[in-house]
């Protein structure tokens, strides 16, 4: 084989040249210590996790719904992707919301209805945790807030109440996640380039964090 | 390849048969070093990190770096940028995520630390030494758990220091060209964080001075280019300040609105430039600045610090003099000259030893350590003179680790992990708001807790959140009320005159976290009564015209809200934190504790079954660190309210103020006095 392509001996001598040897190295450390933090914070938040349930589950058999919900809360803000504790802590408050409105205790459904509801936005990365349940809490939310709208004559009807609180909810004025995603990867080439510069001098490099500058700053104003 | 976290146990062992203050040139061996302080110092200050938003500035942060917003002035844009990065990890919540920026830079200032005084020193045990030391530092500790920019600062005052301190060596880890542009560099970054960090310009300035080498034209000119590219960042005010922005603290619109933010003008007497200005003035009160920055000195390190910290002078007035001027410039601008612009008061406030002492001096805490590890090592050099074999190999081992033990004093008043309360705090007034309410934030923490509650987390979308920096502010701030979306639900709010929303009152929909004190803008208008956790603001008579106050009527309302109010306060979360933290003991838990009173007090009824006794106590009630108000409570004991009356005690007692760290002497006398 020719041309473009390397051969076997083109990559051991690559592998034996001590700057590729050090590249290595470095990206093999960067990747274990990445590693390890991710590590360390998922071990965090599974101790908070564990905590928050086994005391909500506690404070939930003697009867002590505000602590449940409090703990249960705990839980859903360790926001851990795929953690069968945060599944249940959030069937347990869905539960109690229901069993609230069941009783006519419409304030305590709200609060659990509204708890799941801000631990998702509080929680959001890329996209928000659980988003397809924003729409039924949305409706439950609204639903309740609208009810009481009634019963203290804030509002005509129901359907006023209920539209007004929906008009509310289901705007969302969060910069635009793309853009955001671009600004600070544009931010660290930025920085990144201008310091590759200062230390190996290559054009290039001059060229590209001026590049990465003006994707910065368009993505700022854009996102 | 062995596993970084044995790294220090070998190097003990090595140590303790007698070579732990030989060199360590191989790369890996270093690299597994830092590896090794990294991911351990990292590992204890997330344990002990806050799991959500905390007091201070925490929430204006946090919000700003999700919202790609401007921060209070100067706009911090460096930091929201590095913070905004990582609320992208998919873990935790925002403002967990947040605060992890302070502990992977301190991580990082620790790691430089290490690298910084064990390779002047060729010993690893004099650099574990000092990172003992700094890591259980009460300030420095403090910072690096929850969401705050310091940390970051310090790690690139320390970079520049590092970059300098290897230059002056004659190390091949950096030439006089790239030591220059990478200060210059990182210096115009600084500029887009914490507005401090441009003092490091004081030690590199000496260093050039001592230097003498010459620097070529095309070199100047680069350097200034490389300045303004690190200071461009500051382009982020004007491409995110502007008033069709969502979410802003702080407008920057024109050049005037970014010298006012960038300068932090708009706090006048506080802005960058009229403090600086001050340094030359009241000489004599450098005297204070001094007696005050000592005090900060010994209160995170003791006195026994002070003889392997002139031990550290000696050492390298001997062997490395340009390194002591270096690190003795960094030392006196960051504490003295600071604190003379700063902390320069005979009497120091309880909102300055919180705000001023306690974070502000991070980077002198690191250089002091730094002259500590040099200290060390000097200290070590002679014990082995002594000729006690054995006692001068182990000791110094032993000695290293020894700050470790102060661990556990941090696990009682810097344990973050279970600080809850800031954010249950925020959650709770709002769960107890009735529907379609106003609320009045006044203050940074009321504030910016709100803001994070509410405009990330979108709880209680329905409540129209005010905020004013002050009481006497009578222009309130929409931030948390955008008109975008609630310009129909509260059209009288945004007409700005409070007697238009005298309706909204009426209807029992006007509340605050605060009640109505004589410097309040509108104190002639309006009175408060306390409802739960909460006060609900009324009109008085001037803004009442011919309409009669059904006080018959607020009364039964007001009892029946704190009746069900027993279902939404979780004041037990000040039973459960461990941080002496000042907003949360004196302001949030104190507030769980009024309302704890007010609560028994609707309960002390003589149909509730009285016991026959009564609580009388007498307190002040704390605002803005400023003693506002004394109550006097004389409660009747009753079956029902008793259970919440120990409650309110439990709390007062768990969160007595006397145990604010840094001033735990006078907070003594002051208790002693009352």
């Amino acid at each position: 084989m020719t041309g473009n392509y390397s051969t076997y001996g083109d990559r051991s001598r690559k592998i034996k040249d001590p700057h590729f040897k050090m590249a290595r190295n470095r990206i093999t450390s960067l990747m274990f210590i990445s590693g390890a933090i991710v590590i360390l914070i998922v071990l965090r938040l599974s101790l908070d996790q564990w905590q928050g349930y086994s005391n909500g589950m506690e404070s939930l058999g003697k009867g002590d719904y505000k602590s449940s919900v409090m703990y249960f809360d705990r839980v859903l803000n360790a926001h851990i992707p795929f953690s069968p504790l945060e599944k249940k802590a959030k069937l347990r408050l869905t539960e109690l919301a229901s069993r609230f409105e069941k009783e006519q205790k419409y304030e305590l459904a709200l609060v659990c209805y509204e708890t799941i509801r801000t631990s998702r936005y509080l929680t959001r990365h890329v996209f928000i945790p659980d988003s397809k349940d924003i729409p039924f809490l949305n409706d439950r939310i609204a639903s309740i807030k609208a009810q009481l709208l009634v019963k203290d004559g804030m509002v005509k009807d129901f359907k006023e109440g209920y539209d007004q609180q929906m008009g509310i909810m289901n705007k969302d004025y969060s910069p635009s996640v793309f853009w955001s995603l671009v600004v600070v990867s544009a931010f660290w080439a930025y920085i990144g380039f201008i310091v590759l510069w200062i230390f190996k001098r290559k054009r290039t490099y001059i060229f590209i964090s001026c590049v990465a500058f003006i994707i910065w700053a368009a993505g700022l104003y854009l996102a | 390849m062995a596993f970084p976290g044995l790294a220090i146990v070998s190097d003990l062992k090595v140590g303790a048969v007698g070579a732990h203050f030989q060199s360590s040139s191989k790369s890996k061996d270093i690299m597994l070093q830092l590896s090794t302080i990294f991911l351990s110092t990292f590992a204890i200050f997330l344990f002990f990190l806050t799991p959500n938003v905390n007091t201070g500035d925490a929430g204006d942060l946090i919000t700003s770096s999700y919202y790609l917003g401007v921060a209070h002035p100067s706009g911090y844009p460096l930091y929201l940028l590095v913070a905004k990065t990582l609320t992208f990890l998919p873990f935790g919540n925002i403002a967990f995520k947040v605060a992890l920026v302070s502990a992977l830079f301190s991580s990082l200032s620790l790691t430089l630390l290490y690298y910084m005084v064990s390779r002047l020193t060729r010993s690893r045990v004099a650099g574990l030494f000092a990172v003992a030391l700094l890591l259980v530092s009460y300030s420095f500790f403090t910072q690096s758990v929850v969401a705050k920019f310091y940390p970051l600062n310090l790690f690139i005052i320390l970079s520049i220091c590092a970059v300098w301190l290897f230059r002056m060596r004659d190390t091949d880890l950096i030439d006089n060209e790239q030591s220059l542009y990478l200060t210059a560099f990182i210096l115009g970054l600084i500029t887009a964080n914490h507005q401090t960090g441009i003092l490091v310009l004081a030690p590199v300035a000496c260093a050039l001075l001592i230097d003498k080498r010459s620097i070529k034209l095309k070199t100047i000119i680069i350097v200034i280019l490389l300045f303004f590219a690190g200071f461009i960042i500051n382009a982020y005010l004007f491409l995110r300040g502007g008033e069709d922005r969502f979410f802003n603290i702080a407008y920057v619109r024109n050049l005037s609105d970014f010298y006012g933010v960038f300068f932090r003008q708009v706090y006048k007497g506080g802005g960058t430039l009229t403090i600086a200005e001050s340094f030359f003035q009241k000489i004599p009160l450098f005297w204070n600045a001094m007696k005050n920055f000592i005090f900060v000195l010994t209160a995170n390190f003791s006195l026994f610090s002070f003889p392997l910290f002139f031990a550290g002078i000696y050492r390298l007035l001997k062997k490395d003099p340009k390194i002591l001027i270096f690190m003795m410039a960094g030392l006196l601008v960051y504490g003295p000259f600071l604190a003379k612009l700063s902390l320069s008061e005979n009497n120091v406030s309880e909102r300055d030893y919180y705000i001023v002492a306690h974070q502000y001096f991070i980077p002198a805490l690191a250089f002091y350590v730094f002259f500590i590890g040099i200290g060390f090592y000097q200290a070590a050099e002679w014990l082995k003179k002594l000729r006690l074999k054995l006692l001068s190999k182990a000791l110094p081992v032993i000695f290293a680790f020894f700050p470790l033990v102060f661990l556990v004093s941090r696990a009682t008043d810097s344990n973050y992990r279970t600080n809850y309360v800031p954010y249950q705090f925020t959650k709770d007034m709002y769960s107890v708001l009735p529907v379609e309410s106003v609320f009045l934030t006044f203050g940074d923490d009321q504030i910016f807790q709100s803001f994070y509650l509410k405009e990330i987390g979108r709880y209680r979308d329905d409540t129209c959140q005010l905020a004013a920096a002050a009481k006497k502010d009578a222009g309130w701030q929409f931030q948390g009320c955008n008109e975008k979306i609630y310009s129909g639900i509260f059209p009288a709010v945004y007409t700005k005159n409070v007697k238009k929303m005298v309706p909204l009152m009426l209807k029992n929909r006007f509340y605050s976290p605060d009640f109505i004190s004589k410097d309040f803008s509108f104190s002639k208008y309006l009175y408060s009564r306390p409802v739960s956790l909460i006060y609900e603001y009324l009109p008085k008579k001037p803004y009442l015209e011919n309409q009669d106050l059904d006080e018959n009527g607020i009364n039964r309302s007001i009892t029946d809200q704190m009746k069900n109010s027993g279902d939404f306060v979780n004041y037990n979360v000040c039973l459960e934190h461990y941080t002496d933290d000042y907003i949360t003991r004196a302001n949030q838990c104190m507030r769980y504790f009024t309302y704890l009173l007010e609560f028994a007090k609707v309960y002390s009824g003589k149909e509730y079954g009285r016991t026959g006794e009564r609580l009388k106590l007498k307190y002040h009630v704390i605002e803005d660190h400023k003693d506002k108000e004394i109550r006097d409570y004389n409660i009747a004991i009753t079956k029902k309210n008793q259970p919440s009356l120990t409650d309110a005690l439990d709390i007062n007692k768990h969160n007595d103020w006397k145990l604010f760290y840094i001033r735990r002497q006078e907070q003594e006398d002051k208790r002693s006095a009352f």
